[in-house]
């Protein structure tokens, strides 16, 4: 199954930060430039007001200047302060109230008449005969637009948060459906159903068209390998034929040379050799006919503790003959989904392996269980020689012998169908060393 | 007994015609699955072996035409891959039995005759063959009288060879029949648990009750 939309969900967050920044830094630029234009307007102010002050000052003295002052205090048209201080540093004029302002520009702090602390930018310009003129103007504006800015992209921010994860989620939502169907369709085909495609969907979008190319991808592997399956079942049953024909004839030379028994015994070593490679046709044959996975539509739901353990009565006798012991260990009641025979085939080429690859005198274990993940479990254990490490991957590759095997019947054939009926079960196939010996698990989906 | 062979390839045809015509018995032969249905609706038949690769009609939809149109005989179905889905289909479709190409003569002689057997057969709870007597209920056989204990699957062995007196019964056929095995086993499991049984009906006789037929399979004589 697929796990969720994490790199879709990854995409929007990414998204979400890069607008988030962009926000940011678009709103911090607003703000300095708004800053300098409107401190620089301010400014301009001031200056007009102090130049028009200063001159004030130089045609009617002192007393000019505070009258001025006072009509401009009294009438509060400007927004704009003063404070005029002589040489003493006593007030003579304006209703400024702050702390000493250095000369020249500067930002200060002043005393509303409500008694609030404020911000206002100021010029301080020493007039004649030692009177010092500051005037000033608030910095309200400059604190509005930081505050008006500040809150923009707050909220910009939010909505951009909101939408981003809605849309994150909708977007993930909407790749994640396409996906699993693009990923249901792979599992499909890998457990066998070459047949299955994947849905294009209503919408023409990259996925659909996506689809449909994987599609024709498909159609393409499809009779790539049905024609390689052709291929090797006209092969297997082309050399069937005239093997058959074959055995045939020497069957009916047989029959009709009833004469020395020299003849008779060549022409029926002579059928036994071609029904070796007849039967070594038909596991290569009922390899690859599991492998298609044809067999799923046969599956039923069966005890197969029930089954091993006719099995094991049987093999018991087997393993006695060949001076072995053979013990069964059944759980009761393990159901799985699938198919007897093939199940019965594999148990029986593994108690095979286990009761003719070890030496005389082991003990072999067939054991039935259900694990704690509610998968039953076919176990072959055996207290014998093991198997080198470095073959253990090998071992169910096809033609696969063992030097221990190698002098016993066989074509190396069988753990190659053990997993082949393990895969259509879909079913795990487990190979180890133990100390001493050799085990076999299968774990396969209860029924 | 009388044959019919449904079978487009004429020396697989030969084969079983001369073979089983040296076994006395007569044998007929259609190359084509339409000529075949009339002649088996026409003529009265023992058995009929039908090829499941016709050139004219799948062998599995002709099981089910013959069947349809009231042929009861028992079907033998030849195959020539011995596919598991070819095996079910063709059961499925009405065949009696199956058999995968190539075939001894042995095999497919003894395989007609317990389809033909089996037709006349009335399942009787107990039997009896020459000395030897089972009850098919309480699952227990004596021999002269005498009881004698048998493992389940020697008891089941027994059964199917006391079905048929003085008639082979292959390894193959136990092998389905016993351990519902449609494989070709490495071991000799047939031969272990055979001469299990035989040691067991022998013991304290003078004659041996099984015979075996070299290559081919077991035979329960009468007259031991």
């Amino acid at each position: 199954m697929l796990e969720g939309g994490r790199s879709a969900r990854a995409i929007a967050v990414y998204f979400i930060l890069f607008y988030s920044v962009t926000a940011l830094l678009l709103g911090i630029g607003i703000y300095l430039i708004g800053d300098r234009e409107l401190r620089s307007q301010l400014d301009e102010r001031i200056r007009v007001e102090t130049g028009y002050l200063s001159e004030s000052f130089a045609q009617g003295g002192i007393d000019r200047l505070r009258a001025v002052l006072r009509s401009r205090d009294d009438r509060g048209v400007n927004n704009m302060g003063y404070r005029l201080l002589d040489r003493q540093g006593n007030l003579v004029g304006g209703e400024l109230r702050t702390d000493a302002s250095p000369d020249g520009w500067s930002d200060i702090s002043f005393r509303d008449p409500d008694g609030g602390r404020n911000r206002a930018r100021a010029l301080t310009v020493v007039l004649g005969e030692g009177y010092r003129l500051t005037v000033a103007t608030e910095l309200a504006p400059t604190i509005l637009l930081r505050r008006t800015t500040t809150w923009l992209i707050a909220v910009v921010i939010a909505v951009m948060l909101a939408g981003g994860v809605g849309f994150g989620f909708l977007f993930s939502r909407s790749i994640r459906l396409r996906l699993v169907s693009i990923n249901d369709t792979a599992v499909a085909i890998t457990r066998g159903d070459m047949s299955q495609r994947i849905d294009v969907g209503l919408i023409d979008d990259e996925f659909g068209r996506l689809a449909v190319t994987l599609n024709h991808m498909l159609d393409r592997n499809e009779r790539l390998i049905g024609n390689l399956r052709q291929v090797s079942s006209d092969i297997a049953h082309d050399l069937r034929t005239p093997l058959a024909r074959l055995r045939q004839r020497l069957e009916r030379a047989l029959m009709l040379a009833r004469v020395d028994p020299k003849v008779e015994g060549e022409i029926a070593t002579a059928i036994e050799q071609s029904d070796a490679i007849l039967s070594l046709f038909s596991a290569l044959l009922r390899i690859s006919e599991v492998e298609s996975g044809s067999l799923r539509q046969y599956f039923k739901r069966f005890d197969i503790g029930a089954v091993a353990a006719s099995l094991g009565e049987s093999y018991a006798a087997v393993a006695e003959d060949g001076g072995r012991v053979l013990r069964c260990e059944i759980a009761e009641k393990v159901m799985v989904w699938g198919d007897r025979e093939l199940l019965s085939q594999a148990m029986v080429n593994l108690l095979e392996n286990a009761l003719r690859h070890t030496p005389v005198g082991t003990e072999v274990l067939l054991r039935i269980e259900s694990t704690r993940g509610g998968r039953a479990r076919i176990a072959v254990i055996d207290g014998g020689v093991g198997v080198p490490d470095e073959l253990l991957a090998t071992l169910t590759r096809r033609f696969t012998r063992t030097d221990a095997a190698r002098h016993s019947p066989g074509f190396g054939l069988g753990l190659n169908l053990v997993e082949a009926i393990v895969a259509i079960h879909d079913g795990q196939l487990a190979l180890r060393n133990r100390i001493p010996g050799f085990e076999v698990c299968i774990d396969l989906p209860s029924g | 007994m009388r044959v019919l062979i449904i079978e487009d390839d004429l020396e697989t045809a030969g084969f079983v015609a001369d073979g089983l015509a040296a076994e006395g018995h007569t044998v007929h032969h259609a190359e084509l699955g339409r000529a075949g249905l009339r002649r088996a609706q026409a003529e009265n038949y023992d058995v009929i072996i039908v090829d499941c690769m016709l050139p004219d009609i799948d062998g599995n939809a002709l099981l089910g035409e013959m069947r349809s149109l009231g042929v009861s005989q028992p079907l033998l179905m030849l195959t020539a891959l011995g596919a598991i889905e070819d095996r079910v289909r063709g059961l499925r479709s009405g065949a009696d039995d199956y058999l995968v190409k190539p075939f001894a003569m042995a095999e497919l002689s003894a395989r007609l005759d317990a389809l033909v057997r089996r037709g006349k057969d009335v399942l009787d709870n107990a039997d009896a063959c020459g000395t030897i007597k089972i009850d098919r209920i309480r699952r227990e056989v004596w021999r002269e009288g005498r009881r004698i204990v048998l493992q389940p699957r020697e008891y089941e062995l027994l059964e199917q060879l006391i079905r048929r007196p003085d008639s082979v019964v292959s390894r193959a056929m136990l092998l389905e029949q016993v351990w519902h095995f449609h494989f070709d086993p490495q071991t000799n499991i047939v031969e272990t648990h055979m001469s299990r049984l035989r040691q067991k009906l022998n013991a304290g006789f003078a004659e041996d009750a099984i015979r075996t037929v070299r290559g081919v399979g077991y035979m329960l004589r009468s007259d031991a």
